[in-house]
């Protein structure tokens, strides 16, 4: 019994501390980023961004618009919690301010400089001066 | 199979779906493979394959990602345990191997999901990878910790309550 309390708490502080260490995907260095939003093909807004060195691209969408997020069950969370969607996770952005999709008959897709991203709201890099763009896309 | 044994393996299929959609709020932390790892180690392989696939088809219907992109990952990821229950333990079995080797699972199957989501997104191996280790990491310690506390458990009501088979495996 001591054996296992010991190797579970041995094992927790482990993997609390590679996971604090963690943090993927924030931006380098100081800089600006430009955020667009799109209903369709109308742009609605463009917000200049400050950020910094450690700053993620969700915590300054987060600061700056009201977003919604989607949950495991496929519905709306304003709190943004981290979600596992069959194994993959990360969060997937229902709502920008003006921008509502419901992902049964829209989404939102992520555009950088430009070009639809591979990657989404937590796994997408940033550099300064980029332009992110989020687009209500209805389904065909 | 018998009627009893079918019916068995429903129940404790259905056990599975919900308590990982009791869980589902808390990313990659799941009795899942919990409860894999009990039901391998008392059903044969094949029967435990046949609870693997029913389950992965009704959380995928569950889910509303029956795509198989996802199916066939999952599919794969989970069999990985069977397989390795049966292939590689002897009995009796080591509680802290047994737990050790759920960890382990943890990583492979979130390493399943790679080149399936590489194919079909086009993120980069790299990326995916590095991003999905953390996710990964809460998989195999929660893996390791409910099966180090929950396992023997959990046998034992299996054992009291339901049919063992002749070869079972036993701690």
């Amino acid at each position: 019994m001591k054996n296992r309390i010991l190797i579970s708490i041995i094992l927790i502080i482990i993997a609390a501390s590679i996971l604090g260490t963690f943090r993927l995907f924030q931006a380098s260095s100081d800089g600006e980023i430009t955020v667009i939003l799109y209903n369709e093909e109308t742009q609605i807004s463009e917000t200049i961004i400050p950020y910094e060195a450690d700053d993620t691209l969700y915590e300054l969408l987060a600061s700056n618009f009201d977003i919604t997020c989607m949950n495991a069950s496929y519905e709306p969370d304003p709190d943004c919690d981290m979600a596992s969607f069959s194994g993959i996770s990360g969060r997937i952005i229902l709502e920008i301010d003006a921008l509502k999709s419901n992902w049964t008959d829209s989404y939102i897709e992520i555009e950088i400089n430009g070009e639809k991203s591979s990657y989404g709201i937590d796994a997408l890099n940033f550099t300064d001066q980029d332009v992110i763009g989020f687009r209500y896309t209805p389904l065909d | 199979m018998e009627t009893k044994r079918l019916i068995i393996i429903s129940l404790l299929t259905t056990m599975m779906l919900v308590l990982e959609q009791a869980l589902v709020i808390l990313p990659n932390v799941q009795l899942t493979t919990l409860l894999i790892v009990l039901f391998s180690v008392h059903f044969t392989f094949k029967e435990s394959l046949i609870m693997i696939f029913v389950y992965v088809i009704l959380d995928s219907l569950w889910m509303g990602a029956f795509n198989f992109a996802y199916i066939f990952p999952m599919m794969i990821g989970w069999s990985f345990i069977p397989i390795g229950i049966h292939g590689f333990f002897k009995k009796p079995i080591n509680i802290y191997k047994l737990a050790a080797f759920g960890m382990i699972m943890g990583f492979i199957y979130g390493w399943t999901f790679i080149p399936f989501n590489v194919v079909l997104t086009g993120i980069d191996f790299k990326t995916y990878l590095l991003a999905d280790l953390p996710f990964q990491l809460v998989m195999g310690l929660t893996n390791y910790l409910t099966i180090l506390w929950l396992y023997q458990p959990l046998d034992l009501i299996y054992r009291t309550y339901l049919p063992s088979r002749q070869n079972a495996f036993s701690l």
